[in-house]
């Protein structure tokens, strides 16, 4: 471990509430979408004071492409200001900052985080702080929590071609709860820790949202070179192999920093021979397919970098590429990894010769439209500079292969600005008590708590916690006896599921159950119901069918006392499935064993 | 900034200025902050990570002045122009979003002459155009009067007596109105005079202002002599609708395509920056014939089942010509006839048309209308409200006396001349 490693989090939390700034669901499915197109321009501050990651997405001139699922509006589309904030998301936020012993701000002020990506139609994401100054115990010693801040989610990315970008908006303005770490953090299993006891104090609140990717961490990582930000991890154990691909990136960079300034330094700019015409020959495919497409292939030498750009411990190479990626530029070859890629020995000679290559230098090819070369002709020096520099700070992202990559440069105060379209909110001091009442006791507290004032197991009450199950818990368990809820949610329900594939959300069981409860039916009915349910049968049908109304004891008399004699000449132990053959309605299988047990009497 | 002595609470004269760096203490906590405003009770500062914070005056303590205000509030009022080319565009700010840029730290709209921005994005163009820039007015349009339309009037005609078309830049809300009052009051034009506006601000980098100058200035590129408005034709990006600007209307509150041509086509479109237009836009005048007299004595009055005498005629009294939106077919309740027949008797005029927007008033029809005729009322066919308005104030000023002749005669395409099927309603 390096010990000038800083570490903070920020840890996501999606929550169910319905969408932070519009009165659509948080659920949806992708059909029957319809699809709209859009630009983005950074809208500029004064003085041209325009983000620079911001003005970073600008260059890169891309257009967009929403799919507009079921559960989205107008405010979804830009095409309507934002309805007042979801009081229930509120309220849940400042639990949460209640909790994390933070002092939570008198008046809350949403603010415009300009993002142009694509992944918010308007070009901005909203954003409230909440809560500043809390912390949390841990076994390494207090972790400072620097803010809570209530945001609305982006949208979702469904495929990037460079150019363009489709995104869907069904996830757009889910609420989320940004929780931010002070750089407390002392190594990567800490990190873990710090992130479950946050997750965990965001679910006792029960209105964490239940998805794979309902709960994201953002690493902030520092070396001393600056601070880097890893987005997108979705999983906690990620965390562990994200900061350790960091730190080896940085120890990668420190060691070709330091063998460039032996060898005398870069001199911070590039030149891109346009070489075209000499290679229309060219055996590499990669290069053939490219003028055929009519783009041209660029030679620059990089100065003393021969063995730098890729060998047994550096990878500068990689960085490069990461970048021209970001500009939708796929085409790159450096001459560490030459010859190959259908260029032979030869070639490389000639190149490097037309490059002007001394021994220690290395050399690129860029195969590109010449807009994009004009543009990368400024952007690869200056980020090898900044690489050479250890100015190491940017936003990265945390990819599936295991590593980290560059995403865009970190944003800067200037991307802050004050949503217009909103009035501040001033929090009333009953707001504040019982976010205040709520945060008393701790996230392990409150699940001991759970499992005592609903008499159901420790385990049963962490389990309905940490699977963010606990808001189904609690509007059932005001329904149903909370026993049957909790075995409900954690055993029927999982087991129905896995049987049809199928997966029901918070609101169509609750209304399913407060259906059954209207006709005067009981838990036996609920179990028929979620297996019509899980058949397809709409929530309507079920409600009014016959089959699950319970049968009466004459009824089910009847139906024992026609497979007795059956089952005494057979197993008894086929008695509860061959009720289940004869009928299709619910019954008490206790009622089945009572009966038969004095029929049998009887018999004697 | 006033001085102000570290350690004590700030009063809100010492707050005054706008972009100070501040070291203040608020609650046993210090922290550096850049000054925004005073808000009623409430100080608001901008921290570094970017959020603003509002707290509340007395409680917070100056520690130290950091740094002065570096940022201004002026904007020069000169003129800006891109481009040398040979066609001579004009480009003038009313005011409202569109022509406007945010300032990040208070979140406040200033007006701005600099469109640079739309640079990029006329890029195919640009060695083809002057592109003259400049504010000449800032109001909303909700605030725009007859008088701001005269002023407005009397500017456009300057401009494009000196150049090929002019772009104005106006607030959405009574952009159909002022582009209607321009129509009457160029009896010829030259060029073509464009309206545009934004439904979602400038301060938003999803702004449609964006793309509708873009359009508006490709739409400037060509010969015709019409006032339209031009704004998105769906709320996707990517293509544009120039609309007649009698036959334009704002049929919805926020939405970028909320211009619709009423019962009427479209005078051109853009798709993928190609420009095409409809074979009955005007043809270009071979001068400018502008006046610049209204007559305002003229209102709407939107019928309904309250509707007596006594509030039509409290609403007619000291005006010439009231355009009545009546009920479809162009009907008002039997009780407001007498009052109708007396006060055209007294010189007054009604027109009339409906509520519907879409579709021709017919008062020959049903015995209600042919008695509304029969009291002295115009029907106006087609004509949208707000541009029968804006003619009645035109007619009242140049044919007093054949108010009924011109009104019902088709000036500038106000009137369709056959009921098309044009899409949806």
């Amino acid at each position: 471990m390096v010990n000038r490693l800083k570490i903070g989090l920020e840890v996501h939390v999606q929550l169910n509430t319905g969408k932070l700034f519009c009165r659509c669901p948080v659920e949806w499915s992708e059909e029957g979408s319809f699809e709209l197109h859009r630009k983005l321009r950074p809208a500029s501050g004064e003085s041209g004071a325009v983000d620079r990651a911001a003005r970073y997405e600008e260059e890169r001139d891309r257009s967009f492409t929403y799919l507009c699922p079921e559960n989205t509006c107008l405010v979804e589309y830009d095409e309507e200001p934002p309805r007042p904030v979801n009081q229930d998301a509120l309220l849940t936020a400042l639990k949460v900052a209640a909790s994390l012993k933070c002092s939570i701000l008198p008046a809350i002020e949403c603010m415009r985080k300009i993002v142009i990506d694509g992944s918010n139609t308007s070009g901005f994401q909203r954003t409230s702080l909440v809560a500043v100054n809390g912390s949390i115990d841990t076994s390494k010693g207090k972790v400072g929590i620097t803010s809570v801040c209530l945001e609305e989610d982006s949208a979702r990315k469904i495929s990037d071609s460079g150019d363009s970008v489709r995104y869907s908006l069904g996830r757009l303005g889910i609420p989320l709860i940004e929780i931010t770490t002070d750089p407390d953090i002392v190594d990567e299993d800490h990190a873990i820790e710090v992130a479950r006891k946050i997750g965990l104090t965001a679910m006792t609140t029960g209105m964490a949202r239940r998805d794979s990717d309902s709960i994201r961490q953002d690493v902030n990582l520092s070396m001393g070179h600056g601070r880097v930000e890893i987005k997108g991890i979705s999983r906690i154990s990620q965390i562990k192999e994200a900061i350790e691909s960091e730190i080896d990136r940085q120890l990668m960079l420190e060691k070709v920093a330091s063998t460039i300034h032996e060898r005398g330094g870069f001199q911070g700019s590039l030149h891109f021979l346009d070489i075209s015409s000499d290679l229309l020959s060219s055996g590499s495919s990669l290069i053939s397919k490219g003028l055929k497409e009519g783009k041209h292939v660029f030679l620059a030498k990089l100065d003393k970098m021969a063995g730098v750009l890729k060998s047994q411990d550096m990878r500068l190479g990689r960085e490069i590429a990461d970048l021209t990626k970001v500009f939708a530029v796929q085409g790159i070859l450096h001459s560490d990894e030459l010859p190959g890629y259908g260029l032979t020995s030869d070639d490389v000679k000639i190149l490097s010769k037309k490059a002007g290559c001394s021994e220690l230098d290395a050399f690129m090819l860029v195969i590109t439209s010449k807009n994009k070369a004009s543009i990368l002709e400024s952007e690869i020096p200056a980020r090898i500079q900044n690489l050479l520099d250890l100015r190491l700070d940017e936003t990265r992202s945390f990819s599936d292969q295991g590593r980290t990559t560059f995403l865009r440069p970190l944003p800067g105060a200037e991307r802050m600005y004050p949503e217009t379209d909103l009035e501040p909110i001033r929090l009333s001091s009953e707001d504040i008590k019982s976010a205040e009442e709520f945060g008393r006791l701790s996230a392990e507290e409150r699940v001991n708590k759970l499992a005592s004032d609903y008499k159901i197991s420790f385990q049963d009450a962490s389990t309905l916690v940490t699977d963010a199950k606990l808001g189904l818990f609690l509007s059932l368990s005001g329904i149903l006896s909370p026993r049957y809820s909790a075995r409900l949610i954690l055993q029927r329900l999982p087991e129905i599921e896995k049987k049809s594939g199928k997966s029901f959300d918070d609101k169509t069981l609750i209304d399913l159950v407060n259906a059954i409860k209207g006709r005067s039916l009981g838990e036996v009915s609920v179990d028929a119901a979620l297996e019509l349910l899980s058949k397809g049968h709409s929530l309507k049908d079920i409600v009014n069918s016959e089959n699950i109304k319970p049968l009466s004891d004459a009824e089910l008399f009847e139906v024992v006392r026609e497979i007795l004699p059956n089952i005494l000449k057979g197993n008894p132990g086929e008695l509860i499935a061959s009720v289940k053959k004869r009928t299709s309605r619910p019954f008490d299988p206790r009622d089945v064993m009572r009966m038969y047990e004095s029929m049998k009497m009887n018999l004697k | 900034m006033a001085h102000v002595d570290p350690g004590v609470k700030m009063t809100v004269k010492e707050f005054a200025e706008f972009g100070s760096r501040l070291k203040i203490e608020h609650e046993g906590q210090i922290l550096d902050v850049t000054f925004i405003k005073r808000d009623g009770n409430e100080l608001v500062f901008k921290l570094s990570s970017g959020y603003n914070v509002r707290f509340s005056f007395n409680t917070v303590k100056l520690i130290e002045s950091l740094e002065e205000s570096h940022s201004s509030n002026n904007h020069s009022m000169e003129m800006a122009t891109i481009g040398n080319g040979s066609r001579k565009i004009s480009l003038l700010s009313t005011g409202g979003t569109i022509s406007s840029k945010v300032d990040y730290a208070t979140g406040a709209v200033k007006p701005t002459e600099d469109v640079s921005f739309i640079l990029d994005s006329i890029r195919d163009i640009k060695d083809k155009i002057t592109l003259k820039a400049k504010i000449i007015d800032s109001i909303l349009s909700e605030n725009m009067q007859p008088d701001n339309w005269i002023r407005t009037g009397r500017l456009v005609k300057k401009a494009l007596d000196e150049d090929d078309a002019v772009i104005l830049l106006h607030g959405t809300d009574t952009m159909s109105y002022t582009a209607s009052a321009l129509a009457f009051m160029f009896e010829r034009q030259k060029g073509p005079i464009i309206l545009t506006g934004s439904q979602r601000s400038s301060d938003r980098p999803s702004s449609d202002a964006f793309e509708n100058i873009e359009s508006s200035v490709r739409f400037s590129m060509e010969r015709f002599g019409e006032v339209g408005i031009c704004m998105h034709s769906s709320i996707s990006d990517g293509s544009s609708s120039l609309i007649r600007g009698v036959r334009a209307r704002k049929m919805h509150t926020t939405r970028r395509d909320a211009f619709r041509a009423i019962e009427t086509g479209e005078l051109g479109t853009i798709r993928e920056k190609k420009v095409s237009l409809n074979n009955d836009i005007k043809h270009p005048d071979a001068e400018n014939i502008f006046s610049d007299k209204l007559d305002q004595a003229a209102g709407i009055y939107y019928f309904n089942p309250l509707s007596n005498q006594e509030d039509l005629e409290s609403f007619s009294s000291r005006k010439k010509a009231v355009v009545i939106m009546a009920t479809g077919l162009g009907h008002v309740a039997e009780r407001l006839l007498p009052k109708i027949r007396e006060l055209t008797d007294a010189g007054k005029h009604f027109v009339i048309t409906s509520q519907c927007l879409f579709g021709r008033v017919d008062l020959e029809v049903y015995a209600s209308g042919r008695k509304l005729l029969a009291a002295g009322a115009v029907p106006l066919e087609n004509m949208l409200p707000e541009t029968a308005l804006a003619k009645s104030m035109y007619v009242l000023a140049h044919y007093p006396d054949e108010f009924e002749k011109w009104m019902t005669k088709n000036l500038r395409g106000e009137i369709s001349e056959r009921s098309l099927l044009h899409g949806e309603i």
